[in-house]
């Protein structure tokens, strides 16, 4: 049997982060941050949207769309500054300050989705 | 007083700061990495649209106007190049990694990507259906 390893659950939440970024992030800033802006497509009501947001599963499917895009994007993050701008003796302090951030996300997340009544 | 053992020294060659500038390939690496800033700054616009829907029609109408921008409309474009990026490398590789080989036989890149822009598809007109309200 594999022996897990300290780092299997940040590579795990990785690995999910990056399919979620994958299959819904394009289509996410396709419609939110092009069509909708540039009135190419007629834009959802005020009233609609949250109508979506109130439904649990919505906020359930916000909740992972958010937290595995922040994890996936810390555990990214820190390699590429460690590795890129030569930041190896600093990988811990990296690694601290991109979970942490990225944890802190996760709490707003939390908070804001609770928020919606 | 003895020296301790003699430590060998290994070479290290120094690398410029700019050494991903110095390849094609790791210029491209180093953009695929990247992509994950912007992943991080579209979680911070989702969370802010969420608040703005909360805080009611006038704050979400805010929220819309800003989005509508020039400057908010070329980091999204921005944004979703680089996302799109992340989605097609995401394709390319990680499937072949997880499924190197099905049966004793090397898996083709065609085999494993397919399946993966069959599923992005359908994902993305289910996403649209219900942000358009067509459910």
């Amino acid at each position: 049997m594999a022996r897990r390893s300290a780092e299997s659950l940040p590579w795990s939440l990785f690995g999910a982060g990056g399919f979620v970024v994958a299959f819904l992030f394009p289509v996410h800033i396709f419609l939110f941050g092009l069509a909708i802006p540039l009135g190419s497509v007629s834009a959802p009501s005020h009233a609609a949207l949250l109508a979506l947001l109130r439904n649990p599963l919505t906020r359930l499917y916000l909740f992972g769309f958010c937290a595995l895009g922040l994890l996936h994007a810390a555990h990214r993050l820190r390699f590429t500054l460690s590795d890129m701008l030569r930041l190896k003796h600093l990988d811990t302090l990296l690694g601290v300050l991109a979970y942490g951030a990225a944890v802190a996300g996760v709490v707003v997340t939390i908070a804001l989705l609770m928020s919606v009544t | 007083m003895p020296s301790a053992i003699p430590r060998p020294k290994y070479y290290q060659r120094r690398m410029p700061l700019t050494w991903w500038l110095e390849r094609w390939n790791y210029t491209w690496f180093i953009l695929r990495e990247l992509s994950s800033a912007f992943v991080a700054y579209w979680v911070i616009i989702t969370l802010m649209q969420i608040a703005a829907l909360v805080g009611g029609p006038q704050s979400y109408a805010g929220f819309q106007a800003w989005m509508a921008t020039p400057v908010m409309m070329v980091v999204n474009l921005i944004a979703f190049i680089f996302i799109l990026f992340h989605t097609l490398s995401w394709f390319r590789l990680v499937p072949q990694a997880i499924l190197p080989r099905i049966g004793g036989k090397r898996t083709s890149v065609v085999v494993t990507a397919a399946p993966m822009y069959v599923i992005w598809a359908v994902a993305s007109v289910v996403v649209a259906c219900f942000v358009l309200g067509v459910f």
